[in-house]
């Protein structure tokens, strides 16, 4: 036997390792039980919602099915990342993997896809498969609209997913990195309520803009309700453009974008198992 | 010939603590190495920075010659055991095996998996989940792992730790017989000492982060490891009478005794001249032994000042 003399994926076959590790029954059958079950039991809402505009009602569909679903996904990614990952480094797994003939630049982009990329693959699968079911007409006539609003209704998951992943390896310890990145996402999320509740109540558009930015899936459906609900009155004074909309969700993954980056060249340059 | 492991003037801190101090060693291909310090003494860290798993503040490391940090690829050429070492708990013991065969490209994975838990004796275990194992079983299925690929080193940190008398007395046969036939060479560290010294054939006493000395053990024992014990009334009146026979290297007193260190050779010279010397400072010569030092021996009185430290 040749070492290396194989021409292998020693990357993919770590990857397999860790998902068998990470994703063991019954949490990845539940999980697509879970999701599949989401676009039966909310059918008889879609179908009967008296929308008006066909972009407000397939945003509406979505923001149902993903709703939940994020949540929960969340909450995975949180117990994946925040303990699952920070305990390996203090337990050691992750120093056992780096004696491997692996780059950490891709050791860690394998721990992103078991701890992140899994669960966001379930999320948008749900959603599509929501869509599938209940909107199929809609999906098919705006599926600009319907891949924008999968691409924001993740967006909020992987920014907080990379919020997590960067504390994480600072602070190399579940209990800590648990209790900080549950800090993390109540402060982010009381900072969105304050921009919005700022935002009304002064009028100024830079707390929506800032709102929107840690928002884009509320920006989209404000855009089309405010075109569609003219009578109910738009959810917020300030009406995003659509070009807004792309905008602010270009700034929303940028902003995840650094974090995972931020995380990557700690990781490449300084990160020391302990 | 390139050396298996290099390092020149390493130094780590963690906080306040200085776990490296300039540490310069090299490790010789075609060898068991033994990296010999107490608990604390930077053995550790320096296995780590050796593997591209820390990064010293200052100083180089290099594995095979190559900056381990920056070049994961060299880890192909190593086999890794660490004290308390980490593993998928749910997979079982042959499909994680199979895994790491994978991992480092071997051609036939499943017969490599199974001849790795066969040389360590779990083949009995191929198919229970590694979390299910005793420590004594996982420290095997480590060692199955770090040794799967054939390595041209082994880097092993406290491998007997878990291990019962015979797991350890068998890990030094295996460790021995893999040098012997396959020309696998090892870099071990440990604190237990007598065990060292049944395979290692050149060591390096760390302490402190330093290392204080390093060398051959034959060559070690032949410059350290003679030494006579004089038992004697005036062991002070002796000593300075001693140190100035020119094949004594070194006399101390130790407790109500003269310790010296004789050259290679002068062993019968010496024997003659004590006694001489004693008639003539009228000195009582209870009786002197010779003996052969442990390794043990060897580094508290190396380490830990008794030659007065010389570092290398």
């Amino acid at each position: 036997m040749k070492v290396g003399g194989r021409r292998g994926w020693p990357t993919l076959e770590l990857l397999a390792l860790d998902l068998k590790e990470a994703w063991r029954f019954p949490i990845p059958e539940l999980l697509a039980f879970l999701y599949v079950f989401f676009p039966l039991l909310f059918a008889p809402t879609v179908r009967a919602a008296m929308i008006t505009g066909p972009e407000a009602r397939l945003l509406m569909g979505m923001n149902m099915a993903s709703g939940l679903m994020s949540f929960i996904t969340f909450i995975i990614i949180l117990k994946n990342i925040a303990y699952g990952l920070a305990n390996e480094i203090r337990k050691g797994l992750l120093q056992t993997y780096l004696t491997y003939p692996i780059g950490r630049g891709r050791l860690l982009a394998l721990k992103v896809f078991t701890t992140v990329g899994v669960p966001v693959l379930y999320v948008l699968l749900g959603i599509w498969l929501f869509a599938l079911v209940n909107l199929p007409e809609l999906m098919a006539e705006h599926l600009g609209i319907f891949l924008t609003a999968l691409a924001a209704a993740v967006g909020w998951v992987l920014f907080l997913s990379g919020l997590l992943l960067l504390i994480a390896i600072l602070v190399r310890r579940g209990g800590p990195a648990l209790g900080l990145g549950i800090g993390a996402w109540f402060g982010l999320s009381l900072l969105r309520t304050f921009l919005a509740t700022a935002g009304g109540i002064t009028g100024q558009e830079a707390y929506w803009h800032a709102y929107y930015v840690l928002s884009p899936s509320t920006a989209l459906e404000d855009h089309y309700r405010s075109i569609y609900f003219v009578h109910a009155g738009p959810t917020s004074p300030f009406r995003p453009e659509l070009w807004q909309c792309y905008a602010y969700l270009a700034s929303h993954y940028a902003l995840a974008a650094s974090f995972f980056a931020a995380a990557l060249i700690y990781f490449l340059r300084r990160f020391e198992p302990i | 010939m390139e050396d298996v492991i290099e390092c020149r003037g390493l130094v780590k801190r963690f906080g306040r603590v200085v776990a490296l101090d300039g540490l310069t060693l090299e490790v010789p291909r075609k060898r068991i190495f033994g990296l010999i310090g107490p608990n604390g003494a930077g053995k550790t860290t320096t296995i780590r920075i050796c593997l591209g798993l820390l990064r010293p503040d200052a100083g180089e490391a290099f594995l095979f010659g190559e900056d381990p940090w920056n070049n994961p690829r060299v880890r192909l050429r190593v086999g890794v055991l660490h004290e308390r070492m980490a593993l998928p708990e749910h997979v079982r013991a042959a499909e994680l095996l199979e895994h790491v065969a994978r991992i480092y490209g071997l051609s036939s994975p499943e017969e490599a998996a199974a001849e790795a838990l066969e040389l360590v004796g779990l083949k009995e275990a191929a198919d229970r989940k590694v979390g299910g194992l005793s420590a004594g079983m996982r420290q095997r299925l480590c060692i199955a792992q770090a040794l799967i690929h054939r390595p041209e080193l082994v880097i092993a940190d406290e491998p007997m730790a878990n291990l019962d008398p015979l797991g350890r007395s068998e890990m030094l046969d295996l460790i021995a017989r893999l040098h012997r036939e396959e020309g696998v060479d090892f870099l071990i560290s440990s604190h237990i000492l007598p065990e060292l010294s049944r395979v290692c054939d050149s060591v390096a006493f760390i302490h402190q982060g330093r290392v204080y000395i390093t060398g051959s053990l034959e060559e070690l024992m032949r410059r350290y490891g003679r030494a006579f014990r004089v038992s004697t009334d005036r062991p002070e009146a002796l000593r300075p009478r001693v140190a100035e026979f020119p094949y004594v290297r070194e006399a101390f007193v130790a407790g109500r005794d003269l310790v010296v260190e004789v050259e290679e050779g002068h062993e019968a010279e010496f024997y003659t001249a004590i006694s001489g010397l004693a008639k003539e400072l009228g000195v009582e010569l209870y009786g002197v032994e010779s003996k052969v030092a442990s390794l043990e021996d060897l580094f508290r009185r190396v380490v830990l000042g008794e030659l007065g430290g010389e570092r290398a």
